[in-house]
């Protein structure tokens, strides 16, 4: 007996060390192997999709979205909210104050562009051998939206890593940075590819994907963004003369669920209301289907801003109007687009709102200089029925339009004196506005100056007009008295970035960090 | 060839006994002052030849020559030995071993007599925790032993703890390793402390070597209790006792409060005749019983004991919604069938539910609300009283619950309570959310073991041992609907349920041969092991709806919008394949001498590290069993040792870390873009992903001395713990790679320290009493960093407004210590903290941040007192820590309007040329980020101070009750410290925010009234 025992527990110990092999290994779950994930048409869509989510995910995210980042320092926005300390790394931007290196709204913008240029790699990569039938418009999605993100990353922080491949593990995480010309260069490629493999808008299998026309537009950003002008108005005629991009026909319709992806979008993030977010679910930093931006941009309730009669919703009450903005729609009699982008106190107690400043914090309404925004406001047709109705707004970003083509064109045809041309893109712009064509002698410098005017009003909170100002070298005049110091001309590169990567060190940071 | 071998093998044992073929029999019984003992070793002096006594106590030995001599032995008793002088019937009574140093301990996979130990381990008897009033076996080990810091995350009723054995190692996990009755478990939270035999502590590397893999952090071994001895015994324990909050904080009253915000320009603040003591209002007087019954003893051969326990605790917050219940029933069960196999089998079961309040949060949370909200809020309205801009804020909601506009929140009177006056943001009313937000854990836990144990031969025995664990854990939430502020409000009525499973068997084999040779003793022990664990998740979903549904908990209810992520969260696997063995020898109990090894396969790892190698060596000496050592020194006993060895620790893993993946979820939830399902990668694969391996060294000291008296030990470790392993790839990887790296080792630790250990005992006088004390030192070092470039940290816990968070990890300093501004008090003309310019440049900005304290203390220490006289007692028990640093992150609210610590507005500049130490009210908050906010963590705290009193046995007698013993304790009530936060014990113990005090639930104070009795 005692022998049999003893025979058991050898042959057991034996046993299980010959088993233990399989027994150690446990596959993951509920993932696809990299290896043959990109062998199928649909798997490559999947992971396009997942690109586009990136993008969405980096515009709106919580706190920390590129569409406020990119918003702030402008002069037709502040950041406003509950208090001069809510939310203090979007109230830095806006203040240009003690922009810190750990910023975590400029850290997290910087780290989603990355992690959408990625995955854009990684489909690029994965299709180079490829003979799947949706190979070309794949890669040529990838590759533009990959364009898409160096050209933010660039005009927002100068040079930056420029990366092409996925990483395969920590040792290729360091990676030093590129100058912007090689950044450019490589955007100009990545969009000449595009170009050529891109759908026509009008045979787009799905109305949010990008089409030629965008990268067309895209291109011709690029190169006026370079000053490279008349290399860019082949671009923009291509875009212009297309038939299937136009304006939309009503100013106060352009930014509203009327005109999704509409004749005037190019490139625009869709969010829908049906996705039932609630307190319970809602994924803070994380991806949601909603615009979460539309509760945070909404005019203050908590007894402040009472927004009676003008069918919009309270929110959290950040990005309100500058005076200087009101201003400049007053000076300009701009009344139809005034109405589409902002309220005036005066007007908001027309439509039967009222504003509390004692409701405020400290008895004043944090940032507020006289009017509450229209553009991207808290519409309550726009929000889900019934359930959490703050949580569910559904209206989309439109963060390249063809409004902004047609300005750029007037741009570039001005500096390369076809001020006719510019004059004919530009009335295009102020017509829709109802407002007349600018004087027909109207040409050079003054002719530049009503461009930049028109456009001020035109993408007021869109958050194109800070960068407009840097390149233009406008910066210091528009911005004087803000606290903007010429280092503002880029924001630091994420101190989070230069302790992990081993290729870039404090040396490297932009200046005046 | 097997079968020659034994066949010859016998042969050899059998020619062996021809030598003494001719000599006698001898029977006798073997007992003790309760009666006979079966199990007790007897054996010929300097021979192979023995015997076990059967459950009657009777042995019988044959082949005795009347010249030899008998050894009889038993663990826990003194080893007799008896000349045979021609005799042919021995009866033996053997005493019981009262001294501390033949006292057997529990180690891996066997036991051994104390004396013999060549390693740091530590050890909590029955004893020391019968009349404690945690519930938590963690807890009761506080203070108790040196070199063990046990700290919990909250306070709250059956919130676990953490346990941290010779400072903080692992970056991931620095758990030790649970073994209950030689099974592996995943908590203790089950076990109630009056079911527990003895408990050991395994500190140095050499005696939890033999546990590999999970022994790096320190192993705690945990032995039921069992039957001993004939017949029945019954014990009953109570405890009733009252709970409350012992703590001096104090915060701004509405006055102080309304000045102070004046003062920093919030003009809008105005005294309204309110003034609400929150801390007041939010703690309250709570109950707790404890209710054990065991029964225990032997019938029918086999040994049994079997016990119910109960514990009922509200929590001092909350009442209800933060308690406490749990019924643990136990059986443990043991019979030696035959000569040559021994059976066992021990299995209990666990039911609780807890109930819990959300704290540790920056934002949200009863506590941390209750330190922030004005004062000048009501608890509730007067009847009639509600403000109408309350009404209006509910009705401005826009949302219908059950058609009606939004109800407001009330008490259970119908009160309204009241709405933040002046605080803005997430801040609710401390008293209303713990209404409001409702939150129950059920966990049933089944947890047994079965074994079997083969005599093969003489001192070769082999057991197989298999466990199994199961655990049915159920978290259910409720927030009730209310709309406070646009930042506090949650519009439905929203419920979550998740319900996970765990699944552990554990299968050990493992066979032990001990012999002596004259005086050459060994021991021997090879052994293997597999386990299989697995947490599959059955249920993950949350659901809403815009109406209140009938009382209790059911997601099926018409109306609810679900969301259910279940099938997309992974089964958490982890499987296990472990050999191991271990060579125990000593001369004469004089020189000692082990070495073990186990080599341990876990799936955690790339295929070419999955295996891992942990060897140990230590030896000791006892010089004062020396021929030279004399008898009548001052010194009765001496022992120095020392040991080396390696353990691993897997942390946490997931698994799977050097496999690039495509996903098509995030957090459970689908990637979706308009409807179109997308894909991503996981994270980047670390093909290099190796074990986290410790290394420790220790020498000690024992000695006892004074007549045995005064009990002695010192020991010094130094730990290096290499490549510890990070989940958070993100803390290496730039934010430009795009994706995070998947788990990496981050680097080296050195955690090095003394550990004392000193009791004095005095029991010949009719006064006896009896003091223990331990001390340790800890000094915590981060030595390497990997991946990271030269010169950089990596980032630890966040805070708000502190971008660049609040704890680091950085070569040459304490791991995650603080971070932030140093300072140079405040400037006497502005106000205005003064912040030190530590890189020299001219500028204040984030590079001068640096190190502002450490969540590490320098020393920790405990011991108790304990005092008899008549039938009377009183026993002390007390703890602390210096040292250590506790970064009040509760002090740094984004939002303006908070109250704060009253020192806040005492201690602040307000006139130019004042020299404060806190800055003006209008600049507090660059204070956010800088040492203001750290404070000394030292404490002291009386952790039991009590009387008993035992019936003299000539009135239990009486009675038929063996022992009856009555006692008030005051447990927790006393605490010295410089702190003035709520409570310095108290604190985040996560592994990179240690000492983070984010507004915690504190330890309850209590005062119990005990009883137990046996009969």
């Amino acid at each position: 007996m005692k022998k049999n025992i003893f025979l058991i527990a050898v042959v057991l110990f034996l046993g299980i060390l010959a088993c233990s092999d399989d027994f150690t290994t446990n596959a993951p779950e509920n993932v696809e192997d990299l290896e043959t994930f990109f062998q199928s048409e649909e798997n490559v869509e999947a992971a396009v999709i997942g690109i586009y989510d990136l993008m969405h995910l980096n515009y709106s995210r919580d706190w920390h979205s590129a569409f406020l980042v990119k918003l702030l320092p402008g002069d037709d926005a502040n950041a406003a909210g509950g208090n001069s300390s809510d939310q203090p790394q979007l109230q830095d931007i806006d203040d240009y104050a003690n922009i810190s290196t750990a910023n975590g709204s400029i850290e997290s913008v910087w780290n989603n562009f990355y992690s959408t240029i990625a995955l854009a790699n990684l489909v690029i990569e994965s299709l180079n051998e490829s003979s799947l039938s949706n190979r070309d418009r794949a890669t040529a999605e990838a590759k533009f939206i990959r364009a898409w993100c160096y050209f933010e990353l660039t005009t927002m922080f100068g040079d930056v890593p420029l990366r092409l491949t996925l990483p395969q593990g920590a040792a290729d995480f360091g990676l030093a940075k590129s100058p912007r010309a090689d950044i450019y260069a490589q955007v100009e490629a990545d969009l000449a590819e595009a170009i050529a493999n891109l759908p026509e808008k009008t045979a787009l299998a799905d109305e949010f994907r990008f089409s030629k026309g965008a990268a067309e537009a895209l291109m011709g950003k690029v190169l006026v963004f370079q000053e490279k002008y008349s290399e860019s108005i082949p671009y923009f005629e291509s875009v212009i003369s297309n038939g299937a991009h136009d304006l939309e026909a009503n100013i106060e319709d352009v930014w509203t669920l009327n005109s999704e992806f509409g004749v005037e979008s190019l490139v625009e993030l869709g969010f829908v209301s049906t996705s039932g977010r609630d307190w319970g679910n809602i994924a803070w930093g994380g991806r949601n289907e909603s615009n979460l931006h539309i509760q945070l941009m909404g005019p203050r309730g908590d007894g402040i801003f009472d927004v009676s009669g003008t069918g919009l919703l309270n929110g959290w009450g950040f990005n309100l109007p500058t005076a200087k903005l009101v201003a400049a729609f007053d000076a300009a009699g701009d009344t139809q687009r005034k109405a589409a982008t902002l309220l005036t106190e005066a007007e908001l107690i027309a439509a039967g709102g009222a504003v509390d400043p004692t409701s405020a914090t400290g008895g004043v309404i944090w940032d507020y200089e006289g009017a509450i925004r229209t553009k991207y406001a808290s519409r309550a047709e726009e929000t889900s029925d019934g359930g959490v109705r703050e949580l569910n707004y559904s209206t989309n970003f439109r963060v390249f339009r063809y409004a902004e083509v047609l300005l750029l064109a007037a741009e570039a045809y001005n500096k390369v004196g076809q001020d006719g041309s510019a004059r004919m893109e530009l009335n295009k712009i102020r017509n829709r506005a109802g407002l007349a064509d600018v004087n027909a002698s109207l040409s050079g410098t003054d002719l530049f100056e009503a461009i930049v005017n028109e456009k001020f009003l035109e993408l007021a909170h869109e958050g194109q007009r800070f960068w407009d100002l840097v390149r233009w070298g406008r910066a210091g005049t528009e911005l004087a008295g803000t606290g903007y110091a010429p280092k503002n001309d880029l924001f630091p590169i994420p101190i989070t970035e230069i302790d992990k990567n081993p290729e870039i060190s404090i040396a490297d940071q932009n200046p005046g960090y | 060839m097997k079968n020659n071998f034994f066949r010859n093998f016998f042969l050899i044992m059998l020619l062996s006994s021809f030598s003494v073929l001719y000599a006698q029999d001898i029977t006798g019984v073997v007992s003790d002052a309760t009666g006979a003992i079966p199990g007790v070793n007897v054996s010929v002096k300097g021979t192979n030849n023995g015997t076990a006594t059967d459950f009657n106590g009777n042995y019988t030995i044959k082949n005795v020559q009347s010249t030899d001599i008998l050894v009889f032995s038993y663990v826990g008793y003194k080893t007799q030995e008896v000349p045979v002088n021609g005799r042919t019937k021995i009866d033996v009574t053997l005493e019981e071993d009262q001294s501390a140093l033949d006292e057997v301990v529990v180690v891996g996979y066997g036991a051994k007599k104390k004396s013999l130990v060549t390693g740091a381990i530590s050890s909590v008897d029955a004893d020391d925790i019968k009349s404690v009033s945690n519930q938590r076996v963690e807890q009761a080990l506080q203070g108790r032993t040196s070199g063990v810091t046990v700290s919990s995350s909250s306070g709250s009723p059956g919130s676990g703890a953490r346990i941290r054995i010779r400072g903080t190692g692992s970056s991931g996990t620095s758990e030790p390793l649970f073994i209950v009755d030689g099974m592996k478990v995943s908590n203790i939270d089950n076990i109630p402390p009056s079911d527990i035999e003895n408990l050991e502590v395994l500190k140095d590397a050499a005696s939890a070597a033999i546990y590999g893999t999970e022994g790096a952090n320190g192993v705690i071994i945990i032995t039921t209790k069992s039957g001993k001895g004939k017949g029945i015994k019954v014990n009953f324990s109570s405890q009733l006792g009252f709970q409350f909050l012992n703590s001096d904080i104090e915060l701004m009253n509405a006055s102080q409060f309304v000045t102070y915000m004046n003062e920093a320009g919030i003009t809008s603040v105005v005294d309204n005749g309110v003034d609400t003591n929150w801390v007041d209002e939010v703690f309250d007087t709570a109950f707790m019983q404890r209710y054990d019954v065991s029964l225990s003893g032997e019938a029918a051969g086999i040994s049994y004991y079997a016990s119910i326990a109960h514990t009922d605790q509200d929590g001092i917050v909350a009442k209800e919604n933060s308690s406490f219940k749990r019924t643990a029933l136990r059986i443990n069960l043991k019979s030696e069938v035959t000569k040559w196999f021994e059976a066992g089998v021990s299995a209990t079961t666990s039911f609780i539910k807890r109930r819990g309040v959300q704290e540790n949060n920056d934002t949200r949370g009863v506590i941390q609300n209750a330190l922030v909200i004005d004062p000048l809020t009501p608890v509730t309205y007067a009847p009639g009283q509600v403000p109408q801009d309350v009404i209006d804020r509910a009705e401005n909601a826009g949302v219908l619950i059950d058609d009606v506009p939004f109800p407001l929140l009330t008490d259970s009177n119908g009160n309204v309570y009241g709405y933040p006056t002046y605080s803005t943001g997430e801040v609710l009313n401390p008293v209303a959310f713990g209404d409001a937000n409702r939150t129950l854990n059920t966990n049933n836990q089944f947890l047994s073991t079965i074994y079997g144990k083969f005599t093969i031969l003489e001192g070769l025995t082999f057991t197989s041992r298999f466990g199994y664990e199961y655990g049915d854990f159920l978290n259910e939430n409720t927030v009730i609907p209310y709309f406070v502020a646009s930042e506090a409000q949650n519009t439905t009525f929203t419920m979550s349920e998740s319900r996970v499973r765990t699944k552990r068997w554990l299968w050990e084999n493992f066979a032990s041969y001990t012999k002596s040779v004259g005086d050459h003793n060994f021991a021997l022990l090879a052994g293997y092991s597999a386990e299989d664990f697995e947490v599959p998740t059955v249920v993950s979903r949350t659901g809403t709806a815009p109406y209140t549904p009938p009382i209790g908990f059911d997601l099926d209810l018409p109306g609810y919008t679900i969301q259910d992520v279940t099938e997309n969260i992974v089964t958490f696997r982890d499987n296990l394949v472990s050999l191991y063995g271990r060579l125990s020898y000593d001369y004469a109990g004089k020189y000692l001498f082990e070495a073990s090894f186990r080599r341990d396969r876990s799936d955690k790892f790339p295929t070419a590290n999955k295996s891992g190698n942990f060897p140990a060596f230590s030896a000791g000496w006892v010089p004062s069993k020396e021929d030279f050592w004399k008898d009548d020194s001052f010194i009765n006993y001496l022992k120095v040792r020392g040991s080396w060895g390696q353990n691993g620790n897997k942390s946490n893993l997931a698994g799977n870390s050097d496999i690039i993946s495509i996903t098509r979820n995030i957090n459970g939830l689908p990637i979706d873009y308009l409807g179109q399902g997308g894909a991503q990668i996981t994270g980047f694969a670390n093909t290099n992903l190796v074990w986290e391996t410790s290394t420790q060294t220790n020498f000690g000291i024992d000695l006892r001395a004074l007549d045995n008296k005064l009990n002695f030990s010192v020991d010094y470790f130094n730990k290096t713990t290499e490549d510890l392993i990070v989940s958070d790839g993100s803390l290496i990887t730039p934010g430009s790679a795009g994706f995070t790296s998947n788990e990496f080792n981050a680097g080296t630790i050195v955690n090095k320290g003394f550990e004392f250990e000193v009791g004095y005992a005095n029991n010949d006088k009719e006064f006896k009493y009896q003091i223990n004390a331990n001390l340790s030192t800890l000094d915590n070092e981060v030595t390497e960093i990997q991946f990271l470039p030269q010169g950089t940290s990596i980032r630890g816990a966040g805070a708000p407004q502190n971008d660049d968070g609040i704890t680091r990890f950085t070569e040459g300093l304490p791991a995650w210590y603080f971070f932030g501004y140093q300072t140079n008090g405040v400037d006497p003309a502005t106000g205005e903290l003064q912040r030190v310019d530590t890189d020299g440049d001219g500028n204040i900005t984030n590079a001068d941040k640096t190190f502002i304290g450490s969540p590490h203390p320098d020393v920790l220490f405990g011991g108790n007192i304990a005092m008899q006289y008549k039938a009377f007692d009183l026993n002390i028990q007390f703890q602390g820590s210096l040292g250590n640093d506790i970064f009040t992150s509760f002090n740094q609210p984004s939002r303006p309007i908070t109250n704060k610590l009253v020192h806040y507005f005492d201690e602040r500049w307000q006139n130019p040329g004042d020299n404060a130490t806190f800055p003006s009210a209008a600049t507090i908050t660059d204070a956010y980020d800088t040492d203001l906010m750290v404070e000394d963590g030292s404490y002291m705290r009386i952790k039991q101070l009590q009387l008993g009193y035992t019936m003299p046995q000539r009135i239990s007698e009486k009675l038929h009750v063996n022992n009856l013993r009555l006692y008030v304790s005051l447990d927790d009530f006393f605490t010295f410290t410089k702190f003035r936060g709520l409570d310095p014990e108290i604190g985040n113990f996560g592994f990179n925010d240690i000492g983070v005090d984010r507004g915690y639930y504190p330890t309850a104070a209590r005062m119990i009234f005990g009883l137990a009795l046996d009969f």
